[in-house]
C-alpha cells in the first residue's frame, strides 16, 4: 500500500483491512510523508517501508514489489492507502490468480454495469487509453488507471526489476510493460468508493494535458525494446 | 569612435566578454565542487572555444574555406548541434541517475526495515534471556535456601 500523508485515512482503511483480510501481510510503503504515516501504519501492525525522499507512487509500489519478491510472497495485492478501494474484494481479485487464468488482475470501476462518476477529461483520457491498449496490445481493459490489482509470483519478480516510475507508471505504464512481456491481464468488477474530484476549467485543462502526456509515455513506452530474459517464463504461474 | 571605425572590434569584444563570462561561471562552479571533472572538460573546453572565437575571428573564415561552407548561420548550426548532442547526452546521463536515486532510496528503505525487525528480534529474545535468567537465579536462589 504506497501511501503519502495518509494518516488521516489509514485507520479506516485499517479497519476494512481488519474485517476482510486479516489473515494477509500488510505492509505500507511510506513515500516521505511528513506528518506520521509511518507510525500510524505500525500502530495496526503492519510492516512500514519509510522512503527517506519522495520517489512518487511508481517509486513507492516497486519498494513494495521488491520487499514481496525478497520476502519469498506467492502473490501481492496493490491497495491505495486513500481509502477508495475496498478490501473485501481481494478474494476475486486472487481467484483468477490462484486459478492461474492471469497474471495480473484489476479491479475494474467500469465492468459490468459498476458505475463510477469521474471527471470528464479523466473519463475521455479513460477511454482512449483503453482503445491504445487494445490495439497495440490486443487486451481488452476498460480500467487500466485502476490502482487496485493482484498480481502472482513470475509478475511480482519482473516488477521488482522493472517498474516504470513516469506520470502514471504505478497503473497505466505498468500494465503495458506487463502485457508487452507476455503476461496475462484480466479485469473483475470491484465498487470503489467515490473520490472528490475538482470540476474547474484549470483541473479539465490539467487533466486533459497530464492525459496527452501519458499517451505520449505509452507510445514511449511501446517503443522501448523489450527487457531481456524478464519475459514471462514458462512455469507455473498459479499463486 | 574604434567600435564606428571597425565594426568588428566591438563584436570581437562581446563575444570575448561573453566568453569570459561562461568560463567564469564554470571555474566557479569548479571551484564551489558542483561540476564533476568529467563535465568540466567538455564545458571548458566549450568555452575555451568560444574564447578563441571571439578573439580570432578569423578562425571562422579558415573553417569555411576548409569545409567550403560560406555561411556563418551554417556554422552557428553546427556549433549547436554539438550543443544539443551534449545537452541530450546529459538527460541520459540524467535519466540514468534517477533509476540509481530511486533503487538506493527504495534499498535503504529495505534495509532500514529489516534493521527495525532485526532490532526487534535481538530485544524480544534478550527479555526472553533476561527472564530466563532472573527465574533461574530465583531457583537457585530457592534451592539455596532450602538447602
Amino acid at each position: 500500500m504506497p501511501a503519502f500523508n495518509e494518516a488521516a485515512s489509514l485507520p479506516a482503511v485499517f479497519a476494512d483491512l481488519q474485517v476482510y483480510a486479516n489473515d494477509f501481510d500488510w505492509l505500507v510503503v511510506d513515500d516521505a510523508s511528513h506528518d506520521n504515516t509511518s507510525e500510524v501504519a505500525k500502530s495496526f501492525g503492519a510492516t512500514v517501508l519509510t522512503l527517506p525522499l519522495n520517489m512518487g507512487v511508481g517509486g513507492a509500489v516497486q519498494a513494495g514489489y521488491i520487499y514481496a519478491w525478497e520476502n519469498g510472497y506467492d502473490c501481492a495485492i496493490q491497495f491505495d492507502g486513500d481509502g477508495q478501494h475496498r478490501a473485501k474484494h481481494f478474494a476475486e481479485l486472487l481467484d483468477p490468480l490462484q486459478n492461474a487464468q492471469a497474471d495480473m488482475v484489476i479491479g475494474s470501476r467500469y465492468l459490468d454495469g459498476v458505475r463510477y462518476r469521474q471527471q470528464v477529461s479523466r473519463q475521455i483520457g479513460t477511454r482512449i487509453f483503453s482503445l491504445v491498449l487494445k490495439l497495440f496490445l490486443r487486451q481488452k481493459i476498460t480500467d487500466p488507471t485502476s490502482g487496485f490489482r493482484a498480481v502472482n509470483k513470475p509478475l511480482l519478480r519482473f516488477f521488482a526489476k522493472h517498474y516504470p516510475q513516469g506520470w502514471l507508471g504505478d497503473t497505466l505504464e505498468a500494465l503495458v510493460e506487463a502485457a508487452r512481456h507476455g503476461f496475462v491481464v484480466r479485469e473483475i468488477p470491484v465498487t470503489m468508493r467515490q473520490r472528490k474530484h475538482g470540476t474547474s476549467a484549470g483541473s479539465f485543462l490539467k487533466g486533459a494535458f497530464s492525459s496527452c502526456c501519458v499517451l505520449l509515455a505509452i507510445f514511449i513506452d511501446l517503443f522501448e525494446k523489450k527487457h531481456p530474459n524478464h519475459g514471462k517464463p514458462a512455469e507455473d504461474k498459479s499463486c | 569612435m574604434l567600435a564606428e571605425q571597425n565594426p568588428w572590434v566591438l563584436r570581437t569584444i562581446c563575444t570575448m566578454v561573453a566568453a569570459l563570462i561562461v568560463i567564469a561561471c564554470i571555474l566557479w562552479n569548479i571551484r564551489q565542487r558542483r561540476l564533476r571533472e568529467t563535465y568540466a572538460i567538455i564545458w571548458l573546453v566549450f568555452g575555451v572555444a568560444l574564447l578563441l572565437f571571439g578573439v580570432f575571428p578569423q578562425i571562422f573564415m579558415y573553417i569555411s574555406t576548409w569545409t567550403g561552407i560560406y555561411y556563418l548561420t551554417l556554422i552557428m548550426g553546427f556549433f549547436f548541434i554539438c550543443l544539443f548532442v551534449f545537452i541530450l547526452q546529459i538527460s541520459v546521463i540524467i535519466s540514468s541517475h534517477s533509476d540509481s536515486v530511486c533503487r538506493l532510496t527504495q534499498r535503504s528503505a529495505i534495509a532500514r526495515e529489516e534493521i527495525e525487525s532485526l532490532k526487534q528480534q535481538v530485544r524480544t529474545l534478550q527479555d526472553k534471556l533476561d527472564t530466563g535468567e532472573s527465574q533461574k537465579s530465583g531457583d537457585d536462589n530457592q534451592n539455596g535456601g532450602d538447602a
